[in-house]
C-alpha cells in the first residue's frame, strides 16, 4: 500500500516540474550554502587553533609549579632528567620537545621593542610544530650559534629583512644584563599576532648559554590518540608529581575553546534560522500543492481512501522533494568543500586585515561526514513538520465539502 | 430486502445562522437491493444531497440511514470509508479520475485499496473493461480521453469491485445525448445482470424513463415516488 502512495506521490511531483524543481532548487542551494559556511567557519577555526597551539606547544605541555602566574626564571622547570625518565614509561607519548622562553630587548638601527625570546630543537619540532610552513623568507635552521628567525611583522617594524644584524639583550639567571649580536636567518609569518608581533627563535642550545642556565621553562608533549589528551595529562601530573603543573592545549587556550564552542553555536543558531525560512517556504508550496487538488483529495476519500492514507501521499511528496534537495544539496555541497579543501579559500581577495585577528589568509575548510547529518535530520523533520498545517485544513473538511471545494 | 433505509432524514446548512437553509426536510424511503432508481428534481431540491448523505459523504442534521442493517448515522469519517471502499460505488458528474493514474490505474486503485491479491486485480480490471469496452482505453491517463471515455471508465472504477450500491450523481449531465444513451444503457445491463442497485441524482430525462422507479424531489420533500 505504501508503495501506491509513493508512487502516487511521486506522480504528482511530475505533475508540476517547475514548482517541484524550484523547491528541489531551495533546499539544495540551502544546503550548500549552510554547508560552505560550516566548512568555512570550522576551517578558520581549526586554522587559527592550529596556528596558535602548534606555534607555541603541543598537546600536553609541562611547566614548573608557579611559571604560568609568574614568567620568571626562578619558576623555571627544574630536574628535567627525572621528568624525562618518568614520562619515558608512558605509552602513549610520541614525542617531547624542550623550549626555553623569557623576555628580552630586541633592537635594529632604527627601533627596539620588548619580545619573548624562545629557544628550541628545531630539527626535533619540524614536523610537529608549524614554525617549518611557516617561513616568509629564508631557511629553517641555524646556520650558526647566533642565528635568529623573528615574526614579519616585528621584522616590519624593525624595518630590517634576513642576514641583517639585530642585538638582543636579556637579564641572565645570575640577575645580569648581557647582549649579543644575532643575524636574522628566517622571517616567519604564522598568523598568530603574538608570534608575528613580538618573538624571536634561537637555537634551544644558545639559549641556554645566553641565559646562563641549563634548564627549560617549557616541556611539551604530543599523545598518539587526541581523544585521551585529559587522561594523558592527568597521568602524567600523577607520575611527574607537585612541583610541576601540566595542562592540556584547550587548557592553555581557552579562548580558543570559547571560540570553538561559540562557532558552533552560531552554526546550530544559522541552521536553525535556515530551515525555519525553508520551512515557512514548504509550508507555502505544500499548502499551495494541497489547495490546488482538495476535490481530487476529496474523490479519493469518497472512493474509499483513508484520510491517513491521503497524509502518507502528501508526506512523501514533501520528503522525496527535500530528499532530492537533500541528495544534489550534499553533492554539489561537498563537491565545492572539496575543490575549496584542495585549492583554499582565498581571504586576501577581501581585504588584508584578517591576518591581524589571527586568520589566516587561506582557509581550507575541512571534509566531515557529520556536515550530512544535521541536514538530514533537520531535512525529515522539515518535511514532517511542514505539512502538519495543509493537511490540518483538509482533514476538517468533509469528503463532500472537499468535493464540492473551489 | 432493503439496502438502504432512510428514517426522517432531515439536512440544514448554517443551521445556527441567519443564512440557514433546509436541504432535506423529514425524508423517509426505502431502497430494496437491484433497485434502478432516479431521484430527480430542480435545482436546489436536495437530490444531490440525499445521494451525498446515502453515501456517507455528509452526515444528515436529524434522522438515521441504514445501509445493509447497519446504522451508518454518526460513524467515525475511517469507518465510513471503509463502508464506502467495500459497499459503495460512486459515478460522478465530471468523472473525477485520478489524473496521474491511467484507466488501468484508476480501476485498480480501488482493489489495491481493499487488498486483493495482484492476479485477481488484473483479472477482474480485464473482465470489467471488456464487458464496457475500454481495453484500448486501459493505458492512457484521463486528459488523453473524451469525455464519454472518461465516464465510461469511471463506470467501470465504480463496478469493479462489485459494489451492492452505485451513486450516480449526474452521469450524463457532461455528455452528449447519444454517448449518455449508451452508458445509461450499459449500466441498465449491470443492474441486470449483477443485481446492482443503481441510484441516479438526475435531470435527465432519458434516465427517469428507463428507471424502473422515480423519485421526484421539491424542495428538500418527496414529491412523488413511483415504480413501474
Amino acid at each position: 500500500m505504501n508503495l501506491l502512495m509513493v508512487i502516487l506521490a511521486c506522480r504528482n511531483l511530475a505533475r508540476n516540474k517547475v514548482r517541484t524543481t524550484m523547491v528541489i532548487t531551495m533546499i539544495a542551494s540551502s544546503l550548500v550554502l549552510l554547508m560552505f559556511f560550516q566548512g568555512f567557519m570550522e576551517g578558520v577555526i581549526e586554522q587559527m587553533t592550529k596556528d596558535t597551539v602548534r606555534s607555541q606547544t603541543s598537546d600536553i605541555t609541562i611547566y614548573g609549579k608557579k611559571y604560568r602566574k609568574e614568567k620568571e626564571l626562578n619558576n623555571r622547570l627544574t630536574h628535567k632528567k627525572y621528568v624525562l625518565k618518568q614520562l619515558s614509561n608512558i605509552d602513549i607519548i610520541e614525542a617531547h620537545f624542550q623550549r626555553l622562553e623569557h623576555d628580552a630587548m630586541i633592537a635594529s638601527a632604527y627601533y627596539s621593542q620588548g619580545i619573548k625570546l624562545v629557544g628550541l630543537e628545531a630539527e626535533k619540532e619540524k614536523d610537529d610544530f608549524i614554525l617549518s610552513t611557516r617561513i616568509k623568507k629564508g631557511e629553517y635552521h641555524f646556520p650558526t650559534e647566533n642565528s635568529i628567525w623573528i615574526g614579519h611583522a616585528l621584522a616590519e617594524k624593525l624595518g630590517i629583512d634576513i642576514h641583517r644584524k639585530i642585538i638582543l639583550t636579556v637579564q641572565d639567571n645570575d640577575g645580569e644584563i648581557t647582549g649579543e649580536a644575532f643575524r636574522v636567518v628566517a622571517i616567519i609569518q604564522t598568523n598568530n599576532p603574538k608570534i608575528d608581533r613580538a618573538t624571536a627563535f634561537i637555537s634551544l642550545e644558545k639559549a641556554k648559554s645566553f641565559f646562563k642556565m641549563d634548564d627549560i621553562t617549557q616541556l611539551s608533549i604530543k599523545i598518539n590518540d587526541q581523544a585521551t589528551l585529559r587522561e594523558a595529562r592527568d597521568m602524567i601530573q600523577g607520575k611527574i608529581g607537585d612541583p610541576y603543573e601540566v595542562f592540556t592545549w584547550r587548557q592553555l587556550f581557552p579562548s580558543l575553546q570559547f571560540m570553538e564552542t561559540a562557532t558552533s553555536s552560531y552554526i546550530k543558531i544559522c541552521y536553525a534560522i535556515i530551515f525555519i525560512i525553508m520551512m515557512i517556504g514548504f509550508v507555502g508550496v505544500i499548502m499551495m500543492s494541497i489547495m490546488e487538488r482538495v476535490r481530487e483529495f476529496g474523490i479519493m476519500l469518497a472512493i474509499g481512501n483513508k484520510f491517513k492514507q491521503i497524509s502518507w501521499i502528501v508526506f512523501w511528496e514533501s520528503l522525496i522533494m527535500s530528499f532530492c534537495g537533500f541528495l544534489i544539496g550534499m553533492g554539489v555541497g561537498f563537491g565545492i568543500l572539496y575543490i575549496s579543501n584542495q585549492t583554499g579559500i582565498n581571504l586576501s581577495l577581501f581585504g588584508d586585515g584578517f591576518e591581524q585577528f589571527g586568520i589566516a589568509n587561506i582557509i581550507y575548510p575541512p571534509i566531515k561526514l557529520s556536515y550530512c547529518l544535521t541536514p538530514f535530520v533537520a531535512i525529515i523533520i522539515t518535511s514532517m513538520l511542514s505539512i502538519i498545517w495543509p493537511l490540518r485544513i483538509l482533514y476538517k473538511l468533509k469528503p463532500i465539502q472537499s468535493i464540492q471545494f473551489n | 430486502m432493503s439496502i438502504i433505509t432512510l428514517a426522517n432524514i432531515s439536512k440544514t446548512y448554517s443551521e445556527k445562522t441567519a443564512y440557514k437553509t433546509v436541504a432535506l426536510d423529514d425524508i423517509s424511503l426505502a431502497v430494496t437491493e437491484g433497485e434502478f432508481l432516479a431521484i430527480s428534481g430542480p435545482s436546489g431540491s436536495g437530490k444531490t444531497t440525499l445521494l451525498n448523505l446515502i453515501g456517507g459523504l455528509d452526515s444528515p442534521s436529524k434522522g438515521r440511514i441504514i445501509l445493509n442493517n447497519k446504522d451508518i448515522t454518526g460513524l467515525k469519517e475511517n469507518e465510513l470509508s471503509q463502508i464506502r471502499l467495500h459497499h459503495i460505488g460512486f459515478i460522478f458528474q465530471a468523472y473525477n479520475l485520478i489524473p496521474v493514474l491511467t484507466a488501468m490505474e484508476n480501476m485498480e486503485y480501488i482493489l489495491m485499496l481493499q487488498r486483493v491479491k495482484k492476479q485477481e486485480r488484473e483479472q477482474r480490471v480485464k473482465d470489467v473493461a471488456s464487458r464496457l469496452k475500454i481495453d484500448e482505453l486501459l493505458h492512457k491517463k484521463p486528459s488523453e480521453m473524451s469525455g464519454g471515455q472518461q465516464q465510461r471508465v469511471a463506470i467501470a472504477r465504480a463496478i469493479v469491485s462489485k459494489p451492492k450500491l452505485i451513486l450516480a450523481d449526474e452521469p450524463t449531465a457532461n455528455l452528449d445525448s447519444k454517448t449518455g444513451d449508451i452508458l445509461l444503457e450499459l449500466m441498465k445491463e449491470l443492474n441486470e445482470e449483477h443485481k446492482m442497485t443503481f441510484i441516479f441524482a438526475t435531470h435527465d430525462s432519458s434516465v427517469i424513463q428507463k428507471a424502473k422507479r422515480h423519485i421526484s424531489l421539491l424542495d428538500g420533500m418527496v414529491l412523488d415516488d413511483t415504480t413501474k
